[in-house]
């Protein structure tokens, strides 16, 4: 077991997607790490609807930020999975987004993080876990300007990605361009986890447009470089009346998968209790 | 009948995979519910290696009861998925383990709880989330019977009469009584913990310095007992450090029961407590 300092800062290092989804504020500790993020019609999806997709960015920025700051001295930490379980719809008119996590676990190589997302009125639209594996080394050439890739008249985030699907539904395509760096300068996980989202949410709903997703939970296998289009496939496993469950593997422009998702959906968005 | 509420009890029903796993009674409701597991050789494979998929059963026992008090009447609660991080290695010393559960929200369909099991020195085993469908059809359980002694058993894979395929790719079991929940089916965390057990085999994971990081589990069908069970395993990513698995577990129609994603990190440390 590592010695950790507890009261080591988070580093919050935004990137494209963090300005492009408003999020800030983020600061914490490992101990207990928070962020905010203001809706608006950047967190929409290709439907026009809310992207809950969205919320992994935030989760992996808040959530990830807790889990890096226990890292050893001379370490970073890269993401290797990232679970997500969806409450309350994710709201776009405005409103705030308050996420909380705090490490759970952790060793001298790795460790994990667990949060939740909340709205203004504390109702709880996401719950999960994020894990990381440290590794040598530092990341924080690919931090942007503010406002940089902030673009307020994108009509959704899926938008702003560029995404495309292809005929069939099946099959998602992006452009790895800087806008969707990461701090080490490689395709940021949280946009990995949301194409595969709306990638997932997009073949469900052309079987059943009364679905919408309920958890999602991707594991990251290989780093993706920039450049080239990374394309989502997305096989669904189950449909039912009530519930339809999807994976979906992102690959790399060379073929190789980079992570692997399990998508599952439910009828409607379950209230706060 | 009468509806239970958020405030009532967490209701514990002593079945075959409690009663294997010494799981004692659950206390609280579901605003805070817990229980407690004695460790000893029956959380062990067959190589004497603590499974942690052994932790799915005490979770999904625990956190299942949790979300069921949010039921409306007239229903009852089956859980439709099970998302576990793991942190600290599984002991098998015959300490006692302590999980605890809350209900995060629910609504008149579904209820989420998210949980975590300790080690008796406040060490992270486990943090995780399931999420719960309230269905009509069984208003109080009635469980199966249990044979008055549970026959003896070295340990997990032993009790399930789990057998592997000769390249470990595969894995049979006959769904016995002692495998029922309260609804009379196959135990959520049984399925959870056999696809476990069969992805660890798989990826071979003992003899790779693997451990499991990460596993989520669909349940996409019920599992009437007396069915034949079988598992299938395809490794989806297999390298130096890590590892994932995707395991569906077949009923005797043919028909996806549980669709299971392990992901695999490298041995770790014990953690902190």
């Amino acid at each position: 077991v590592t010695a950790v300092d507890a009261s080591r800062p988070v580093d919050f290092l935004s990137c494209g997607p963090e300005q492009a989804l408003h999020i800030g504020d983020v600061r914490g500790t490992a101990a207990a790490a928070s962020g905010t993020m203001h809706t608006g019609p950047w967190a929409r999806g290709s439907d026009g609807g809310p992207c809950p997709g969205v919320l992994g960015v935030l989760a992996d920025v808040v959530w990830g930020g807790a889990a890096v700051a226990g890292r050893p001295a001379g370490m970073w930490a890269v993401t290797t999975e990232l679970s997500l379980s969806f409450g309350a719809p994710v709201a776009t008119d405005g409103t705030r987004l308050l996420a909380t996590g705090a490490v759970a676990h952790l060793s001298g190589d790795s460790s994990f993080a667990t949060g939740t997302v909340r709205t203004e009125d504390g109702e709880i639209t996401a719950s999960g876990a994020v894990h990381t594996r440290f590794v040598a080394g530092d990341a924080s050439a690919h931090v942007l300007p503010a406002g940089m890739h902030t673009d307020a008249d994108a009509p959704g985030f899926a938008e702003w990605l560029g995404l495309e699907f292809a005929p069939d539904g099946l099959s998602a395509t992006i452009p790895t361009g800087e806008a969707v760096s990461n701090p080490g300068g490689h395709l940021h996980g949280g946009v990995i986890f949301c194409i595969s989202e709306l990638a997932a949410a997009h073949a469900v709903s052309g079987l059943n447009p009364d679905l919408r997703s309920s958890s999602l939970h991707t594991v990251f296998l290989r780093r993706a470089e920039l450049g080239g289009r990374v394309r989502c496939e997305t096989d669904i496993v189950y449909r039912g009346r009530t519930t339809a469950t999807a994976t979906v593997c992102c690959l790399r422009p060379d073929g190789k998968p980079c992570a692997f998702s399990t998508a599952t959906f439910g009828p409607v968005a379950p209230s706060n209790g | 009948v009468t509806a239970l509420s958020p405030r009532a009890a967490v209701p514990f029903y002593v079945c075959g995979p409690e009663r294997f796993l010494h799981i004692e009674a659950f206390q609280g409701t579901a605003q805070g519910a817990s229980g407690t597991m004695r460790t000893g050789p029956w959380v062990c494979d067959g190589t004497g290696t603590p499974s942690p998929g052994t932790l799915g059963i005490l979770a999904d026992s625990l956190w299942n009861s949790a979300a069921i008090t949010c039921r409306p009447g007239a229903t009852w609660g089956v859980a439709t998925e099970l998302s576990l991080s793991f942190g600290a290695r599984l002991p098998a010393d015959g300490s006692l383990l302590t999980a605890h559960a809350a209900v995060t929200f629910h609504d008149e369909r579904c209820a989420v709880a998210v949980g975590s099991i300790t080690t008796a020195d406040g060490r992270a085993l486990v943090n995780g989330t399931t999420r719960t469908r309230f269905v009509p059809g069984i208003a109080e359980p009635d469980p199966v019977p249990l044979p008055a002694d549970d026959p003896g058993a070295a340990g997990i894979v032993e009790w399930l009469g789990l057998a592997f395929s000769p390249d470990g790719r595969t894995a049979q079991m006959d769904a016995t009584v002692s495998f029922a929940n309260p609804a009379r089916n196959v135990h959520g965390g049984v399925l959870f913990c056999a696809s476990e057990l069969t992805a660890s085999r798989a990826v071979a994971a003992n003899t790779n310095g693997l451990t499991v990081s990460s596993m989520t589990i669909l349940y996409l069908r019920g599992v009437p007992i007396g069915e034949r069970l079988a598992y299938a395993v395809e490794v989806v990513h297999r390298g130096r450090t890590s590892a994932a698995a995707s395991v569906r577990c077949h009923r005797a129609d043919g028909r996806t029961a549980a669709l299971a994603t392990v992901n695999f990190g490298p041995a770790a440390g014990e953690g902190r407590p």
